[in-house]
């Protein structure tokens, strides 16, 4: 509980921070506080838009860190393989690929909008997560008729080279400006809507994490194989399905919330496995590890506002930096565990 | 084939029972019948089909994963096994360097009952409830999953080699722990590669080779121990001979 505690004070700081951050600098935005009467809600009326784009960017990081976790650490319990990612079975890939053939292909960019305000992309992008579903779905059970964790990891592994070979072929021709719009879906970066639309999207993002979290303790009780789970009364065909359903769901908002940022579900469950030994709610320890995932993804996405300021670089970028450190400190566990043992 | 008739609602009924994967057979026409109260020790070489066997009649092959059957398997009177009428003891299980044992027993289940004290006590589990899963060595680790699988709450058992990674002293508590059970009227099941160390408390025996049940015998007087040193010697047995 203390850890859980911890996590969410550092997120509300980051947040803070997060809110603070960006090409206008937080000196910019104290200073013109103290121009607007020294008080902090003033300085936010006079820089509402500011505030409205770096609010919902806080918001689609935190949300997304938050969901990625959850979607990785389910994904290395239900295939137990602690190597496994909320993208590996690629439904995110499917979803991804949905987008940026939209983009080079149809009429459409990413600002189009239908009914005056839903990102026409984002119907692209569950489209391709559903259709993704469905091509795994038939290729296990029709194809290869084995449902197990190794057969939809291989498959995983199958679809998203299929799709990133695909994409390659097309990407190879694309313009420099046509290069880094598409690097914004690929790589991951925080899409800049407006508060109404990151309203609609952060219940698809949060939703299938919360519902990931509910089953956590089925979850890892199938990381100890099948007839482990099974013979301690869970209906593991049913459990991988709902998992599936609720991955879809969250990978395909994810990708409209900030395209296909990688690292956070592979490492963020691995920092927080080991966190703590504590026994408590079953809900504890998977709400902490969205936590930090949430406060990695808004960190990342600080330095990509900060860092090389007015240039914005991708959060996948600094997501993937900021991996290297932890990934480091995680090998550095596991010889301090071996030196014990 | 055994002494004593199991009715379908209670124990274990096995007809003419065949369990295939692809085009590769590993059960063949297996027809047993086991009351409750009985205590079965399944032998033969590796690879004889005895732990799939065990798996069909938990009820764990699905269809889904390429398994095919025919013939029954009725567990407890229920026409096909279900996955989660017996308590199952596996050969393999993965192990997670997050829980610690006390959080592996507590897991989705009560360790605080009076009988799971007195599991966690006989197998002298206390002081090894705040170690991690993947610290624990070999044998440590097999205590923790048989009071895992004991403290089930079912009237049937079935353990794949319970007895391997535990020294003497601890197969003794083994034998002890299932004897308990089988007085109160269990029924278990245990796949074991020395079945004599089973004599004490065993009820029945049965012997598989490549996939056939050649023998499944009750009486004690004629255990058929020059049996189960050919079929783990591996000398080919013409199937009138296993009749004793």
């Amino acid at each position: 509980m203390k850890s859980l505690t911890a996590a969410l004070a550092l997120l509300f700081v980051l947040g803070l921070s997060g809110l603070m951050c960006g090409p206008a600098t937080p000196v910019d935005f104290w200073f013109s506080a103290f121009e607007s009467f020294g008080s902090l809600a003033s300085a936010i009326q006079s820089q509402e838009a500011i505030f409205e784009l770096r609010t919902v960017h806080v918001l689609l990081a935190a949300a997304t860190g938050f969901a990625l976790a959850s979607a990785g650490r389910s994904m290395q319990n239900l295939l137990q393989n602690t190597l496994a990612d909320p993208h590996v079975v690629g439904l995110s890939a499917g979803s991804t690929a949905f987008v940026l053939f939209a983009i080079l292909f149809a009429p459409l960019t990413a600002q189009s909008v239908l009914w005056d305000w839903i990102p026409a992309v984002w119907i692209f992008a569950f489209g391709g997560a559903i259709a993704a579903l469905v091509f795994l779905h038939f290729l296990l059970l029709k194809i290869v008729r084995s449902w197990g964790a190794p057969s939809l990891a291989l498959a995983g592994l199958f679809l998203n080279a299929g799709l990133a070979a695909l994409l390659m072929v097309f990407f190879a021709r694309l313009s420099p400006s046509g290069l880094t719009e598409v690097q914004s879906w690929t790589l991951g970066a925080i899409q800049p809507y407006g508060f109404r639309q990151a309203l609609i999207l952060l219940p698809f993002i949060l939703c299938p994490a919360l519902f990931l979290i509910r089953l956590d303790s089925p979850l890892l009780m199938s990381s100890f194989g099948r007839d482990f789970a099974m013979t301690n009364g869970i209906e593991i065909e049913k459990l991988r399905f709902r998992v599936l359903l609720a991955l879809t769901l969250l990978s395909a908002a994810c990708v409209c919330a900030a395209g296909s940022v990688g690292f956070v579900g592979l490492l963020v469950p691995h920092l927080t496995r080991r966190w703590s030994a504590e026994v408590g709610k079953s809900w504890i320890k998977p709400s902490f590890n969205g936590i930090v995932g949430a406060c990695v993804l808004v960190c990342a996405d600080i330095m990509s506002r900060t860092l090389t300021a007015p240039l914005e670089l991708p959060v996948g970028v600094y997501t993937a930096l900021l991996s290297v450190p932890f990934l480091f400190a995680v090998l550095l566990r596991r010889r301090e565990d071996l030196l014990r043992t | 084939m055994s002494a004593e008739t199991a009715t379908a609602s209670d124990g274990l009924v096995v007809t003419d029972w065949n369990v295939w994967r692809g085009s590769h057979w590993i059960v063949r026409s297996v027809t047993l019948s086991l009351p409750m109260g009985s205590l079965l020790v399944v032998a033969g070489r590796n690879g004889s089909g005895k732990s799939t066997f065990l798996r069909s009649v938990a009820g764990l092959l699905s269809s889904r994963e390429g398994w095919r059957y025919s013939g029954d398997c009725a567990l407890c009177g229920h026409s096909q096994a279900k996955y989660n009428t017996a308590a199952f003891m596996g050969q393999n299980l993965g192990t997670s360097d997050e829980l610690t044992v006390g959080g592996f027993l507590k897991l989705q289940g009560s360790a605080s009952g009076k009988a799971q004290q007195h599991l966690i006590g006989r197998l002298e589990l206390q002081s090894l409830m705040s170690v991690r899963l993947s610290e624990l060595s070999g044998g440590e680790w097999q205590r923790v999953r048989l009071a895992r699988c004991l403290m089930k709450d079912s009237r049937v058992l079935l353990l794949d080699e319970p007895d391997a990674a535990l020294d003497d002293s601890w197969r003794t508590v083994l034998w002890d722990l299932l004897a308990a059970r089988r007085s109160l009227g269990h029924l278990i099941v245990v796949v074991l590669h020395r079945p004599l160390e089973a004599l004490g408390a065993a009820t029945h025996w049965a012997g598989f080779e490549r996939g056939q049940l050649m023998f499944c015998e009750s009486d004690r007087r004629v255990f058929p121990e020059a049996l189960m040193n050919r079929l783990f010697l591996g000398k080919t047995l013409d199937s009138s001979e296993c009749v004793v």
